[in-house]
């Protein structure tokens, strides 16, 4: 080693590291796709449920680590991506070293707002580079840009980049290994006070700004934010060196409040002012391009047509979940089915093949079934993100949705409810809120999942079966009910937990383009994979604990009988069928036996498992299915002590009602908790929920009871 | 000086007010709508809410009770 430093040849460098900041929907993402190789990591930052992906970058001169920062409006956050994206760009993240670079990605058909962000940026003097995205858009849309002009207007490097052919990526690369320039302040005319107050300021706040000339630039934003400047006084506060600068700061705002001028509109207008200077001197514009976005919208945002287009949208991502997923669901849980059995075969016969077969291996299938349904949802998903489309879709809705208290960015992923609950709650990423998605995950276990249809069709087939049109409406009353409770938890939630109005809708609706396949790509592979080692390990261990507790312990196995008997008798001695039987006097008055209770108590792994559970009890075999002749004839035949018949239509009812509300699905608690941070909101929801399903169950019993039925 | 909310579909203006909650205004100036810029209501979603204006290049959806915080001046659009 010390040879090799003598020798002067390679000393490792630290690889730079490149931060991607710029307006939501510029195209950063496919920027970043087409930049990084297949290797990226994926983190939380600390302390938030915002993601942090970092991926490397192999050039000509070096290795760049590139962060993708969430898409902001501006320096000045307002909700915690934008809190993140802030202290990446400032170098504030606790326990990060600052950017070396920062690479701000504008959008060239949208360039005026895009370049608000830029400019604050450019203003703080970190070193910068800039890439001019999706310019070939923005061309076909008559936007000619004079790139050497904007360059020199800006102080720094101006790259064209594409990130769906990843055009200008070695132009990029070279740029920021060669280190990024600082930009000079961008001069802004501002209302006499206003300039007096950062001239008195910036050479107390030098320090805090990396210069005067910074401050000077900064503080006319922050002056005009009541949050951002609250902020900074309770930092300024805090340490005795800052008293002097706490003093002036506080007399300066209290002076401008005196002065009658809008701070807030004053600073966003001299920087919309200087910015229409810079794109005076580079963009012109081309007159009759032809608008294809404009012609799009006239039929997509239309009353009728428009309409027309979102239902057939959305029935399509319905159908992808619901009905095309479901062969590879089958191969997925098919493919477990057998490698289990073949697992457990190596182990003979006995406990320790029945643990590696339906404890180990079936844990494993528990979350592995989810992913086809995850990824074709997200496949669906990004791909409309990316074509412009979601923000209009949301558009549409927002009214709609609004009416139960959620913005129209939540209709998707609730549709998506309908056929699994995980897939839906991932996908309430896109949604910016955070109240607003915490809201809509705990609506979620609502609607009815695909998991529930086999309990459905079991209850029905058992006590419905004398008429087809009968069960149809008892199934459609279901999702209702679900439907119904959940617009009633949205309201009740709104107002209290989750308090405070409707945060406000500013949404951008970004030009459409043809969406990208690598990002779509590697978007989907990101979130599949999020789940599988996120969520993965703990179904497992949930998956095995409940094995455990339907396996031991091991008695009444002795006695003469078939195998199905033996296996039936097993999990009557089990501790979880032994807990049916201590409950059952809490589930007399919902009209259950100890068997159901049994089969409720195995749901809380999953609601699949409630069928052949049933089989099991009844049996009749655990591979019973919900049309199985012989387990539908074990439950109608089945009978209470004193003769009367378990399964009456008001028991099925019951039954029903309790599986549409309760949370019984550890992998949505589980992936709850991964989506919200903490234990606090899956174990909070579950025994919501479970009070609300043992209560309209009790309601549903005891006055259809009271009414003869 | 009437709301944006009052402008039909088609109707250009320029901004002459930005009232509302601090976190609100703040945002609402940020993203384009400061005194004097240029309006366009592009459309409404259904139900007439939320809004779909032009602004500084680029389409925004504002709902109603924001956009009731934009003040407009219908007679200075084709200055």
């Amino acid at each position: 080693m010390a040879a090799m430093i003598l020798l002067g040849t390679t000393i490792p460098r630290r690889p730079r590291r490149v931060a991607l900041a710029g307006n939501p929907n510029v195209g950063k993402s496919s920027l970043y796709n087409a930049l990084t190789g297949l290797r990226q990591r994926v983190t939380n930052y600390p302390g938030t449920t915002v993601e942090k992906v970092v991926g490397r970058m192999s050039a000509a001169g070096g290795v760049i680590d590139v962060v993708d920062l969430p898409g902001s409006y501006s320096l000045l956050a307002r909700s915690p991506d934008e809190a993140v994206a802030r202290d990446e760009i400032l170098g504030r993240m606790h326990g990060e070293p600052a950017p070396d670079v920062i690479v701000i990605v504008l959008d060239a058909a949208n360039l005026e707002r895009n370049l608000f962000f830029a400019t604050q940026i450019l203003d703080t003097g970190r070193p910068c580079v800039v890439a001019l995205n999706q310019a070939d858009l923005a061309f076909d849309r008559g936007v000619r840009i004079d790139v050497a002009e904007l360059s020199r207007r800006l102080g720094v490097a101006v790259v064209p980049t594409n990130g769906r052919t990843g055009q200008g990526r070695d132009a990029l690369a070279a740029e920021i290994l060669a280190g990024g320039k600082k930009a000079a302040p961008l001069g802004l005319d501002l209302p006499a006070p206003l300039t007096e107050s950062a001239a008195a300021l910036a050479p107390h706040l030098a320090a805090r700004f990396g210069g005067e000339d910074r401050a000077r630039a900064a503080l006319p934003s922050i002056l005009g934010s009541e949050a951002a400047s609250a902020e900074l006084a309770a930092e300024l506060s805090k340490g005795a060196e800052n008293a002097e600068a706490w003093t002036r700061f506080c007399a300066e705002r209290a002076r401008l409040a005196g002065a009658g001028i809008d701070v807030a509109a004053a600073a966003a207008n001299a920087r919309y002012a200087a910015i229409d200077r810079i794109a005076a001197a580079a963009v012109t514009s081309v007159e009759g391009a032809r608008d294809w976005g404009a012609r799009l919208d006239r039929v997509l945002l239309h009353r009728v047509w428009g309409s027309a287009a979102l239902l057939a949208t959305f029935t399509f991502l319905f159908l992808v979940v619901f009905s095309f997923s479901s062969p590879l669901i089958d191969l997925v849980d098919g493919a477990v089915g057998d490698f289990g059995a073949w697992a457990g075969g190596l182990f003979g016969e006995g406990l320790a093949a029945e643990f590696v077969q339906n404890g180990l291996v079936a844990g494993f299938g528990a979350f592995l079934v989810f992913a086809p349904q995850i990824a074709l949802l997200f496949v669906c998903i990004e791909a409309l993100e990316d074509s412009g489309y979601l923000a209009r879709a949301a558009y549409l809705l927002d009214r709609l949705m609004g009416k139960v208290g959620l913005p129209g960015r939540a209709f998707l992923p609730l549709l998506s409810g309908f056929a699994c609950a995980i897939p839906g709650m991932m996908a309430t990423r896109t949604m910016s809120n955070a109240r607003d998605r915490l809201v809509t995950m705990a609506v979620m276990p609502l609607m009815s999942c695909s998991a529930r249809l086999p309990v459905y069709a079991v209850v029905v087939g058992a006590v419905f079966s004398n008429s087809v049109w009968t069960g149809t409406v008892v199934v459609i009353s279901m999702y209702l009910l679900g439907i119904l409770v959940a617009v009633l938890a949205s309201s009740v939630l709104r107002r209290t937990v989750l308090k405070g109005g409707r945060t406000p809708l500013l949404l951008e609706l970004p030009p459409y383009r043809v969406p990208g396949v690598r990002t779509v790509a590697r978007n989907t592979g990101r979130r599949t994979w999020a789940f599988i080692s996120g969520a993965g390990p703990t179904i497992l261990v949930f998956t095995m604990i409940l094995w455990a507790l339907s396996t031991f312990p091991r008695e009444g196995a002795a006695t003469a009988g078939d195998e199905a008997t033996t296996h039936a008798a097993h999990l009557e001695n089990s501790y979880m069928g032994r807990a049916g039987k201590l409950l059952e006097p809490a589930l007399k008055p919902l009209g259950f036996d100890w068997k159901i209770g049994v089969g409720i108590l195995g749901s809380f792994a999953a609601r699949e498992t409630f069928v052949p559970t049933l089989g099991v009890i009844y049996a009749v075999g655990s591979d019973a299915e919900a049309e199985d002749a012989g387990l539908l004839d074990s439950i109608r035949n089945d009978k209470w002590p004193d003769g009367r018949p378990v399964f009456t239509p008001l028991t099925g009812i019951s039954l029903l009602v309790f599986y549409v509300l309760a949370l019984q699905c550890m992998s949505t608690l589980v992936t709850l908790r991964r989506e919200t941070g903490s234990w606090r909101w899956p174990v909070g929801l579950f025994f919501a929920l479970l009070v609300a399903a043992y209560a309209a169950s009790f309601l549903t019993f005891q006055v259809g009871s009271a009414l003869g039925f | 000086m009437p709301p944006l909310t009052d402008l039909p579909n088609g109707a250009k203006g320029r901004v002459a007010s930005v009232s509302g909650e601090p976190l609100l205004r703040e945002r609402l100036v940020e993203l384009g709508f400061t005194p004097g810029a240029l309006v366009e209501v592009r459309g409404r979603a259904l139900l007439g809410d939320p809004i779909e204006v032009k602004l500084r290049g680029g389409l925004l959806a504002v709902r109603r009770d924001e956009a009731v915080c934009v003040g407009i001046d219908v007679a200075a659009a084709a200055a």
